[in-house]
């Protein structure tokens, strides 16, 4: 009872002061950073103190700033000694978008007919052409962006993340060095990138970064910590200005529990393998740092007329494969480009030629790697020249323009050109030809070509050679000429394949050529005309009856002559006239010429049918 | 350089070239007058007589499609540079104003797939005239047989496979010689291709007109493939994939 008593007492107490009491409003204004940097970002808060309610309060115009972020609104209630006091926050992410003394005008709300107002602030940013520290952006600076966003006011995070660039403010394609690096107080079992910046105005090159992180000690507003570099990349603003790069997010692992002894080494269980490494309960945090400001400068006036964009420091080497060649050989040009810079993005230098050399597209090698501090390497382009016309050219020089951001200045590098003297290709004079380059001929209209004249004589349509009879005559010739002869050849080989035949075809001949014989003989020798007949008779009677001519008697021939089925006057005929030359020997005279005729009639005739037997 | 100047570097260029001033040159020289004057008319009568007279040749082809195209007739202008290209080649001033000539044809189709052989095998044949063809096979014919003969008659000795080698090689000759022979005198019977020559043309399915359907139009200029021919029909076949019936005289052939 006495317990409720205290409470409505109390109630009674405090209650007049919430309904009676005047709304008393206070705004203040302040930044978190009076100088900031051209693009720099810095927060500006707007801290109403009240005691009733809050009407809506009117932010200032921000001219000469980009609003980064915001508003974000806190609110916080007090009682301290029955007094209530309320407190709410709005604050906003800016950036100064130029340099010198810039006034942010007070916040203001209405209350009633009354108007309060803030305080108005001024920060100092300073001129572009001030070089801003990089040890500063590096160091404590940049280590204090990245905490404020990771533990968001918590000055006991136990993991965050910075982003830090060697330097703040360079000159377009110029390389800028961010560095994002993990502060951690408590054992991390393992960490990956969620999410990789935006590049949204840069080329983008990675550092290698070892996949074993090594950890340093650090102490950060009086905490230790334990910090290592995670990722390491070159930058290389595309676009002058203020140019953000986005935050890096990276989800890490933290183990909870500390009920077993633990080492010291947060990261001794980084890598370590999870069944031994897991003591407690895990958690994945993802902890983002801060956007990265960079103020971008554009190229300075007074560019060449060779410059293309390249930024860096750079040589240049031009070899030409020969001084002296024939008209439509090949020359080869080597330009080289080493250095250090965005080699990546040089383009072919373009090379100046006198009017009648043809020029292939080059051909591209390079050789770059990311080095500690920049990118360094060597770019060559190879190019193929084809000089169309003899004479003595000079080749004016390959010339390479390109901006020195160490000395501000733009620089131009080039070769000596090249005297080269080009043969004509038969005994022509050669000629000088300067150094000036074709240009493109502009086609005011387009016609079909003159006429021709008669050139080739012109033909009468007339039937065609090959609808000729003496294409087929001539065509035909050789081919059935050769069939010919084969078939020739054939028919004798058959031939000569039968002995039989062939003594039969032998004595045939024989018989021929001594019947002729015997007619000469007939009216001078009467003798040697029947002997040479019957000679012949023999030879053909022995090759028609198989037997060798030497051996013939009466008996073997008739006996053959019946065998092959031989007329019986033919065989008598036959053996008879064997005989008759041994008649006329040893008959002596008594054959007139007429006789002898008669009786060679009679061989030839008896020659005849015997060559009919088969 | 005045006309009069061109007049005698075309003369010289006629007497040079070894042309006889017969009937046929004298009108091809008054048409290359007429054409120098801009009577452009009168420039292709000319060249017609020479034509009608039963004469050949790249160059009057060539200038005949001149003096269409100065007429304003595109179709016969193709027609006539086609045809000079068979003989001359598609090169030089021919290329040239086929190609200016065939930016104005109306009908776009999609080049005919072809093994390139054939291509090859037209132009080879177009640039060989049937003379030196004809020649070619009987000298190939008599060599070959010669050699057969006398290897296998007189050098027995000689080595086999060598002399196997070249009559391979005369023979090979001989059956390429005798195709283009053979595809020569297709090509009298039926031309390969056409252009057409009237302002449009309907393609129809049948070679009627009361049966056939419309298929599509072709417009002057468009060079076809020529499939077969029927009475006055000719079947064509346009691009890659369309083929059809047309009146012969909607064509001229190539």
């Amino acid at each position: 009872m006495m317990q409720r008593l205290k409470s409505v007492f109390l109630l009674v107490l405090v209650l007049p002061h919430w309904v009676f009491a005047a709304n008393d409003i206070k705004l203040t204004a302040s930044v978190d950073n009076p100088s900031p940097r051209v693009g720099e970002r810095f927060t500006y808060s707007i801290q109403a103190d009240y005691t009733g309610s809050l009407p809506d309060i009117a932010p200032p115009d921000f001219d000469g700033f980009e609003i980064a972020m915001g508003p974000s609104v806190s609110t916080s209630v007090q009682i301290i000694n029955m007094a209530v006091s309320k407190s709410q926050t709005i604050s906003y992410v800016l950036r100064p978008t130029r340099s010198g003394t810039l006034s942010i005008a007070p916040a203001s709300l209405k209350l009633k007919s009354k108007t309060i107002s803030s305080n108005s602030v001024s920060v100092e940013v300073p001129s572009d052409g001030t070089s801003p520290n990089p040890g500063a952006a590096a160091g404590k600076g940049g280590v204090k962006g990245g905490k404020d966003k990771a533990i968001q006011g918590d000055k006991s995070a136990e993991v965050f993340l910075t982003a830090t660039a060697d330097k703040l403010s360079l000159t377009k394609l110029d390389m800028a060095i961010v560095t994002y690096r993990l502060y951690l107080r408590v054992n991390v079992l393992n960490y990956e990138i969620a999410k990789v910046p935006q590049a949204t105005g840069f080329w983008i090159e990675d550092f290698p970064v070892s996949s074993r992180p090594v950890l340093e000690d650090v102490t950060v507003d009086g905490q230790p910590y334990k910090s290592a570099v995670i990722r390491r990349i070159g930058v290389f603003p595309t676009r002058s200005g203020a140019m953000m790069l986005d935050p890096l997010s990276v989800d890490v692992t933290i183990e909870r529990s500390t009920r077993r002894a633990r080492s010291r080494d947060p990261f001794d269980s980084f890598f370590d393998d999870p069944f031994f490494g897991s003591r407690g309960q895990r958690v994945t945090q993802t902890v983002s740092c801060v956007p990265l400001m960079l103020s971008v400068r554009d190229f300075p006036a007074g560019a060449p007329a060779e410059f293309s964009g390249d930024v860096g420091s750079f040589d240049l080497n031009v070899t030409y494969d020969k001084q002296e060649l024939a008209q439509n050989d090949a020359l080869t040009v080597k330009v080289t480009i080493s250095g250090k810079g965005y080699l990546k993005s040089i383009d072919a230098p373009k090379l100046e030629l006198p009017s009648g050399f043809e020029q292939f597209a080059p051909t591209t090698e390079d050789n770059i790697s990311l080095a500690s501090d920049a990118m360094r390497g060597k770019k060559s382009f190879t190019y193929l020249v084809i000089p169309r016309r003899s004479g003595n050219f000079t080749l004016p020089p390959v010339r390479f323009s390109y901006f020195d951001p160490a000395a501000g200045s733009y620089k131009t590098a080039s070769d000596g050109g090249l005297d080269l003297r080009v043969s004509g290709a038969e005994g022509g004079n050669d000629i000088v030809y300067s150094g000036k380059s074709q240009s493109e001929v502009t086609l005011v209209d387009s016609d079909i070509r003159f006429v021709k004249a008669l050139t080739t004589p012109l033909t009468k349509k007339s039937i065609p050679q090959y609808r000729s009879p003496w294409f087929i005559i001539l065509f035909a010739m050789g081919p059935l000429s050769l069939l010919g002869g084969i078939g020739w050849e054939k028919y004798n080989e058959k031939r000569s394949a039968d002995p039989v035949a062939v003594r039969r075809r032998k004595a045939v001949e024989m018989v021929r050529k001594s019947l002729i014989q015997s007619e000469r003989f007939a009216q001078s020798d009467a003798l040697k005309a029947v002997e040479t007949a019957a000679k012949g008779l023999a030879e053909l009677t022995g090759a028609v009856i198989d037997e060798p001519t030497a051996g013939l008697t009466m008996d073997l021939v008739r006996r053959k002559l019946n065998e092959l089925n031989a007329d019986a006057d033919l065989t008598d005929k036959t053996i008879k006239l064997l005989g008759e030359a041994d008649r006329i020997r040893f008959g002596g005279a008594g054959q007139t010429v007429n006789d002898i005729r008669l009786l060679l009639e009679d061989y030839k005739t008896t020659a005849a049918n015997l060559e009919r037997l088969k | 350089m005045n006309r009069m100047n061109i007049y005698i570097v075309m003369i010289l260029l006629s007497i040079t070239t070894g042309s006889i001033a017969g009937e046929a040159d004298l009108l091809f020289e008054a048409g290359s007058r007429a054409y120098l004057d801009g009577d452009y008319l009168e420039a292709r009568s000319k060249w017609t007589q020479v034509e009608e007279n039963g004469w050949v040749g790249g160059d009057l082809y060539y200038n005949l499609g001149n003096a269409y195209y100065k007429t304003g007739e595109l179709g016969e202008a193709i027609l006539y540079w086609e045809k000079a290209a068979t003989i001359l080649g598609e090169e030089g001033d021919i290329a040239a104003n086929l190609q200016i000539a065939r930016a104005q044809i109306q009908d776009k189709l999609d080049e005919q797939v072809r093994l390139p052989v054939w291509d090859w095998l037209d132009r080879t044949r177009d640039r060989l005239s049937a003379g030196f063809l004809t020649w070619m096979a009987i000298l190939l014919s008599l060599s070959g047989s010669i050699i057969f003969g006398l290897k296998r008659w007189v050098f027995r000795s000689l080595d086999n496979s060598r002399i196997q080698i070249i009559v391979i090689g005369l023979v090979v000759f001989l059956l390429v010689d005798l195709t283009m022979i053979g595809l020569k005198a297709r090509d009298e019977k039926l031309s390969r291709a056409g252009v057409f020559i009237v302002p449009e043309a309907e393609v129809l399915s049948a070679p009627a007109i009361g049966s056939g359907k419309l298929l599509f139009t072709l417009h002057e200029g468009t060079k076809i493939r020529i499939v077969r021919v029927l009475d006055d029909w000719i079947e064509i076949s346009a691009g890659k994939d369309k083929q059809g019936w047309v009146k012969a005289e909607t064509l001229g052939l190539i």
